[in-house]
């Protein structure tokens, strides 16, 4: 059974979406202001936290728009605003593991040199 | 039988517990605040100035040896956030495992602008140079 909220691809006997949480039934409406749809808070916190890159606020604003639109009864946006979250978590994320990769490769580097005698 | 998506994403679920292991041990045995094997904070090291994030390690460090005071004095927010964060990442965890989702708190917009308006309001706090905020920077 394919997910109407995320997409994802369930086993037809599942009773909860295991990519997003919602429950499925087969007569779900495909949108519905009581459908649960992730605000991404919590990911964007600790992406702040961690990577400490200010790409990761923008994940924290795009986070805090999806429940008040969902509310709102803007489930359009409400849903953006829950993708965007998604993708600036990732964003920030990946930013944080390239800014590592590259401070462990300086690191190796001056040991190197610094082994031979050439620092 | 197991699609190769399920097991692609058992193989993702494994990594990412082995990350957080790993990563804890680091932080245990290696304290942040005397050694150089970690990054510096790359908003500190191009602006000079203190992130939310600043002192996480030092703190985390701390508190997996239990010294929960020294925690707080070197990152207060990210220590009082980590019960709700690690409640949140159990409450993923049990949906993705097909049971039922832990019961959902501080819902809603307004919770969630408070928590997004406090890590601003705490990031420039921090840097102000004034006491009692002069505590909140590690």
């Amino acid at each position: 059974m394919k997910c109407s909220s995320c997409g994802h691809k369930n086993a037809d006997d599942a009773q909860v979406c295991s990519g997003c949480g919602v429950k499925l039934s087969p007569n779900l409406e495909p949108a519905s202001e009581n459908m649960y749809l992730p605000n991404y808070l919590a990911p964007a916190v600790v992406v702040t936290f961690i990577c400490c890159m200010p790409l990761g606020a923008v994940a924290l604003i795009y986070a805090a728009q999806v429940n008040g639109r969902q509310i709102a009864g803007d489930w359009q946006e409400a849903r953006k605003s829950s993708e965007s979250a998604r993708l600036w978590c990732w964003i920030a994320f990946g930013a944080g593991i390239v800014f590592w990769t590259f401070y462990i490769i300086l690191i190796v580097v001056i040991m190197i040199l610094g082994s031979t005698g050439r620092l | 039988m197991p699609s190769r998506r399920t097991a692609i994403v058992n193989l993702a679920r494994m990594g990412v517990g082995l990350i957080i292991a790993t990563a804890a041990a680091i932080l245990f045995f290696v304290d942040p605040a005397k050694s150089s094997i970690y990054p510096p904070c790359p908003f500190y090291l191009f602006t000079g100035l203190w992130c939310p994030g600043c002192g996480s390690g030092r703190a985390m460090h701390a508190l997996l040896h239990g010294d929960v005071l020294r925690a707080l004095d070197l990152n207060p927010l990210m220590v009082i956030s980590l019960p709700l964060l690690g409640y949140a990442g159990v409450s993923r965890v049990c949906v993705s495992l097909r049971a039922k989702s832990l019961p959902r708190i501080f819902t809603g917009s307004f919770w969630s602008w408070f928590v997004v308006v406090l890590v601003f309001v705490y990031w420039v706090a921090r840097n102000i140079d004034i006491y009692p905020l002069t505590v909140l920077a590690p």
